[in-house]
């Protein structure tokens, strides 16, 4: 699956450390949804989409 | 071509090459060690004689995990090592060291868990306070365990979950292969010890992969 969570991430100028702060994540994870190394949970998905107020459609792709 | 490897080299590729280099070394090193300590002290010599494979197997692993163990633990005193080491931006914070000095102890107690038994055994320690030196241990290793489960996110929890998994699927396939061998009489007898020794070895080597592949190290 791939994400567009680094674009989305440079766009607001924010860090991968406000990134992790604002899912209750750790870096680690924000690094690994980024590289697609790993997809997240469904309550993560949900709780991405909200803190880039985006569906979550538009975040994630086959 | 950056580094040791081009450009092009798969992840996987240079984290095998760098284990394979790096157990050169600490072989290389082990080897000199034990000969200036046979030099230093010729009459002492342990009787070997009794240990089986398995002692031997249980041995290599726990090495391995307590390299692991001192390696993660000097790590945790440079952040900005460490940041790199868990692919940070910028160096590691206090949470993140904190976490990995509590995955390197309980690397340690595991490598002192697959070697206990055989110490306790050759000391020739009472049964009963051997029994209870291995509950203390487990017991401890156990609730760190716990702790750092709890401490840590979903990607570590999934980590966890996957190498438990894959780990089942290749030892019942493993076991299920030899337990057949042996009821046809094709195969030795396992003991306890021996299953347990290689189901933490399938372990050791699996959570790696899963630990590699899920972007963790």
């Amino acid at each position: 699956m791939n994400n567009r969570l680094k674009v989305l991430r440079a766009e607001r100028n924010w860090s991968q450390a406000d990134l992790a702060d604002a899912l209750g994540v750790s870096r680690q994870t924000v690094n690994a949804l980024e590289t697609g190394r790993y997809d997240p949970s469904l309550p993560l998905a949900f709780k991405i989409a909200r803190v880039f107020e985006q569906p979550i459609e538009s975040i994630f792709s086959e | 071509m950056t580094g040791l490897f081009p450009t092009s080299t798969p992840e996987w590729a240079r984290q095998l090459s760098k284990a394979v280099l790096a157990g050169a070394v600490f072989g290389a090193v082990g080897y000199g060690v034990g000969k200036l300590a046979a030099d230093l002290f010729p009459g002492f010599s342990p009787d070997l004689s009794g240990l089986r494979w398995a002692d031997i197997v249980a041995g290599g692993v726990a090495a391995l995990l307590l390299v692991a163990c001192l390696g993660t633990a000097i790590t945790s005193f440079d952040r900005r090592a460490l940041g790199r080491v868990l692919r940070l931006e910028g160096p590691a914070g206090d949470d993140e060291v904190l976490n990995v000095r509590l995955q390197s102890l309980i690397l340690g107690l595991s490598g002192i868990t697959m070697v206990l038994p055989m110490i306790l055994a050759g000391i020739g320690l009472p049964v009963t306070a051997s029994l209870a030196a291995v509950g203390l241990l487990l017991a401890v290793h156990t609730a760190l365990n716990l702790r750092l489960y709890r401490s840590v996110d979903e990607l570590f929890r999934r980590v966890v979950i996957e190498a438990g998994a894959l780990t089942f699927w290749c030892g019942q396939g493993l076991l299920f292969l030899w337990a057949a061998a042996e009821r046809l009489g094709a195969a030795p007898s396992l003991t306890a010890w021996d299953i347990y020794v290689v189901l933490i070895s399938v372990y050791l080597l699996v959570s790696m992969v899963v630990t590699v592949r899920r972007g963790l190290a």
